[in-house]
């Protein structure tokens, strides 16, 4: 149990930010507006770098997740669905981060 | 995706005796339970989050003004000769986007016939609107005929009530690219906010007025503020009789286009996107199913609190004989033309038809009627009947564009 909690939290932390940068990415891939592909498609590989930065470096994770997640919803803030992604993305993304240090420290 | 493991382990005898639990094993259920609870909440709000958000994708959201229903307005000066000029006439300005035109093309001739299958029913019973839109496509094709080089010789009802409504000859002339030619692709109808209290500056009527040629079509400014007054609660009172008119709203809400999906399989009809709504409003009225009547009551508060009181002024094509094709069709290409001088000038402009389409209506019902005695006490000149008023002013934002069909869908084969 010690050993498994913190890992079923990195992974399920991982996986939500994962699924939500799977949203920005139907969203960049279906948009044709430049102020809302770009953002969103970069705004993807940010979260997914994050998640994968999460246990190597995370001031970089934390860089990563942040700009990844509020970029497109500055963008898009008008949609109301991309500002909902971005900020669950915040807040699964940090769940995540923290979740690897535990796994470090475990 | 739980903490749980940060507390200790119950002592295992205690547990299974059911006796007093001690108080480090309650705090590491319960914060156990609350984090496994908060996990479970969570990846519920991501699924849900993602599944609007495919949702949005799947309603066009975040396609704005995109896609082969408005490839027209990039294409409008490609192709060979003559049909690149009807690509210049299928971006006229026309009523409720119908497009009800076809043409007919051969290397000399342009016509232009009426596509009677397509209808805006009680909105329009008498086809003015249509006959208006027509003109508007005359004139931007006799506009891109000069460009190529062409002398257009234009005739209105060549064949008196039966064939075409106009006639376009395309003789040998000399190339002329005019601003008018240029601002083509550039006019788009404003529904949105125009620049609060700016009036209009002194030229622009008169330099309009001299855009209105022949004698059976003047333009009626009301620019001052009692004329703005009266024709803003004529509209207003208009909006909320047509609104109260099942048929007519019925009629008026087929050619709405709520989605993404029915913009491109239609490419035509009034769209979310070229509704003059904020972004917000847009990007809700793309997610949430409309109905005719919250349709009614957004155009309704559109009209009241955003186009009325934001204009600069308003103006009234007339014409001595309503009921005469040639006189609309007329009255259509001094329309376009207005537009497209406006454009050039960075003005905004929108047709306001609601009180013509409420006279109309009151006399095909034959109800007593308040709007169309409004509007002959604005217009106060029994010679002249209103057949298209608008509002003008300086423009907030860009105006969005409005699908249209490719011009293979409204060609006429001929021999």
């Amino acid at each position: 149990m010690k050993r498994l909690a913190p890992r079923v939290a990195l992974h399920g932390w991982s996986l939500l930010t994962v699924v939500l940068a799977g949203g920005y990415v139907a969203i960049g891939v279906s948009s044709p507006l430049t102020a809302i592909r770009w953002p969103a498609l970069t705004g993807a590989l940010l979260l997914l770098g994050s998640v994968w930065l999460a246990a190597r470096s995370r001031p970089t994770a934390w860089s990563a997740l942040v700009v990844g997640a509020v970029a497109p919803a500055i963008t898009g803030w008008w949609s109301l669905v991309i500002p909902m992604t971005g900020a669950l993305a915040l807040l699964c993304g940090s769940l995540a981060i923290r979740a690897s240090t535990l796994r470090r420290r475990a | 995706m739980t903490g749980v493991s940060e507390g200790k382990d119950p002592p295992a005898a205690q547990n299974r005796l059911g006796a007093a639990t001690s108080p480090t094993v309650h705090a590491a259920t319960r914060r156990g339970f609350l984090t496994l609870a908060a996990g479970g909440l969570t990846a519920t709000a991501v699924g849900a989050t993602v599944a609007a958000d495919l949702y949005a994708v799947h309603r066009g959201v975040f396609a704005g003004g995109s896609g082969p229903a408005y490839a027209p307005w990039a294409e409008w000066d490609r192709g060979t000769l003559p049909l690149r000029l009807v690509r210049a006439g299928i971006l006229a300005a026309n009523a409720h986007n119908a497009q009800a035109w076809r043409f007919a093309v051969t290397p000399q001739r342009i016509d232009v016939h009426d596509d009677v299958g397509r209808s805006l029913g009680a909105v329009d019973t008498y086809r003015r609107e249509i006959h208006l839109s027509a003109g508007c496509a005359i004139e931007n094709i006799s506009l891109a005929a000069r460009a190529a080089g062409f002398l257009p010789m234009v005739t209105l009802r060549p064949d008196g009530d039966s064939g075409p409504l106009a006639r376009m000859d395309l003789l040998p002339g000399t190339a002329d690219v005019t601003d008018l030619y240029q601002a083509i692709p550039r006019r788009h109808t404003d529904r949105g906010l125009y620049q609060r209290g700016r009036a209009l500056a002194a030229d622009i009527p008169h330099g309009m007025d001299a855009l209105v040629d022949g004698n059976d079509v003047r333009l009626l400014w009301l620019l001052d503020g009692a004329q703005r007054a009266a024709f803003s609660e004529l509209t207003i009172t208009a909006t909320q009789d047509f609104i109260a008119d099942t048929q007519q709203a019925k009629d008026d809400y087929a050619w709405y286009r709520g989605t993404g999906e029915q913009v491109q399989q239609h490419r035509d009809g009034v769209t979310v996107d070229a509704s003059g709504l904020s972004p917000v409003l847009r990007a809700l009225g793309k997610m949430i199913p409309s109905s005719r009547s919250s349709n009614g009551s957004y155009w309704l508060a559109g009209t009241r609190d955003r186009q009325l009181p934001t204009a600069s002024g308003f103006a009234v094509l007339l014409v001595r004989d309503a009921s005469d094709v040639v006189q609309r069709l007329a009255a259509g290409r001094v329309y376009q033309r207005l537009h497209l001088w406006a454009t050039v000038r960075g003005l905004a402009m929108q047709p306001l038809n609601q009180v013509v389409e409420r006279a109309e209506r009151e006399r095909v019902t034959s109800r007593t009627g308040q709007v169309s005695a409004g509007m002959d006490r604005l217009v106060a000149d029994s010679v002249w009947k209103p057949v298209m008023p608008f509002r003008i002013g300086y423009p907030t934002t860009a105006a969005p564009a409005s699908p249209r069909r490719a011009v293979d869908d409204v060609l006429i084969a001929t021999p």
